[in-house]
């Protein structure tokens, strides 16, 4: 059922000499390109050929412009740094309730966002922080990083240490 | 069927008849292999077939200047094959089989005395069976002749003509039925 059928094939050098038989039994000029350059010209002009070679320019193209479209895509995301206008405007330590507390000013501040990272790595959170932009973190010593986000992924750091 | 580009061929024809030889070398690079295994089927010696390959070439090359449609070189070039060989297997066969038995049972029995031992074949029969199958469509003649006076097998045929086997029955079925037409037409005529 599956039986392949035979294809009888012939040689290049007897299908050449073959060839240049024709071209003297017909008294003409034989060909100056060889069979064998004849035959790859036919190999590339098949149609399967044509498009695969379409494919791999098409392919090329879209490989040379990928970069472009995520850069068009990361213009606006947050790996291009973001300027914040935020800063510490005044801070004091309020030893009578233990605590240290600074006064920011800018747009955009993420308040619920602000925290702060002790010595030995916990993460501390304000007694309070609001829009008035004052901010009290509980403190008596030691060394605090204080993180104020904004709402646009920008972030500023601050140290404290007594 | 091969994978042929015909409008490349067509212009390759068109520069072979202005004289150009690596145009022709080039059609000859296409084509050469379709012919061959065509060849090599028919006369089953790959020998003859290498014979067939050149004479057949040589035919082209001498009459190419006649294509009017270049783009159906292929087509002229089967036409031409086909007659080489079956010149050739004339020639090489010992015996040739002008009147076929088979091939008339199965289509002339009206004509055939039904005693089987009472028949006999006049030369005027065989010779308008030879000259229904001439005028037979290329494609019919072909299959009629490889397969009733060559003895190929359906699928000898089939890898020689690059189609599928079915599409030889199909040629087969039809033939057989033009021929009867003929056949019939011919003795009303009578």
């Amino acid at each position: 059922m599956f039986r392949r059928n035979k294809i009888y094939s012939i040689n290049k050098k007897a299908a050449n000499e073959a060839l240049q038989n024709v071209f003297a039994a017909c008294e003409q000029t034989p060909n100056t390109q060889s069979l064998d350059a004849l035959l790859f010209r036919n190999i590339a002009n098949t149609t399967l050929v044509k498009t695969g070679k379409w494919l791999s320019i098409a392919l090329m193209v879209l490989i040379l412009i990928c970069p472009a479209v995520f850069y068009l895509e990361g213009k606006n995301a947050s790996a291009i740094p973001h300027k914040t206008d935020i800063t510490v405007t005044g801070h004091y330590l309020d030893t009578e309730n233990g605590c240290f507390v600074m006064q920011l000013s800018g747009s955009n501040i993420d308040y619920d966002g602000i925290y702060a990272k002790a010595e030995d790595g916990t993460v501390i959170y304000p007694i309070e922080a609001d829009e008035s932009g004052e901010v009290r973190f509980r403190f008596e010593s030691g060394t605090l990083n204080i993180f104020i986000p904004d709402t646009e992924g920008g972030i500023v750091q601050a140290v404290l240490s007594k | 069927m091969a994978d042929f580009n015909h409008a490349y061929i067509g212009r390759l024809v068109q520069k072979a008849q202005r004289g150009n030889s690596d145009a022709f070398a080039e059609l000859y690079a296409i084509t050469y292999q379709h012919t061959y295994n065509y060849a090599a089927h028919y006369l089953r010696d790959t020998n003859l077939a290498q014979d067939a390959l050149q004479e057949i070439y040589i035919l082209a090359l001498r009459n190419i200047t006649g294509i009017k449609e270049p783009a159906l070189f292929v087509a002229w070039l089967n036409q031409i094959c086909f007659r080489v060989c079956y010149d050739m297997e004339r020639k090489n066969r010992q015996e040739y089989g002008e009147n076929n038995p088979e091939l008339l049972e199965l289509i002339s029995d009206e004509y055939i005395d039904h005693n089987p031992e009472d028949v006999t074949e006049t030369a005027d029969e065989a010779s308008r069976l030879k000259e229904a199958i001439m005028s037979l469509p290329f494609n019919e003649q072909q299959v009629v002749v490889m397969r009733y006076y060559n003895d190929m097998k359906l699928e000898d045929i089939a890898s020689a003509l690059g189609c599928s086997r079915s599409s030889v029955k199909r040629y087969l079925i039809s033939a057989r039925e033009r021929l009867k037409t003929m056949l019939r037409k011919g003795e009303e005529d009578v």
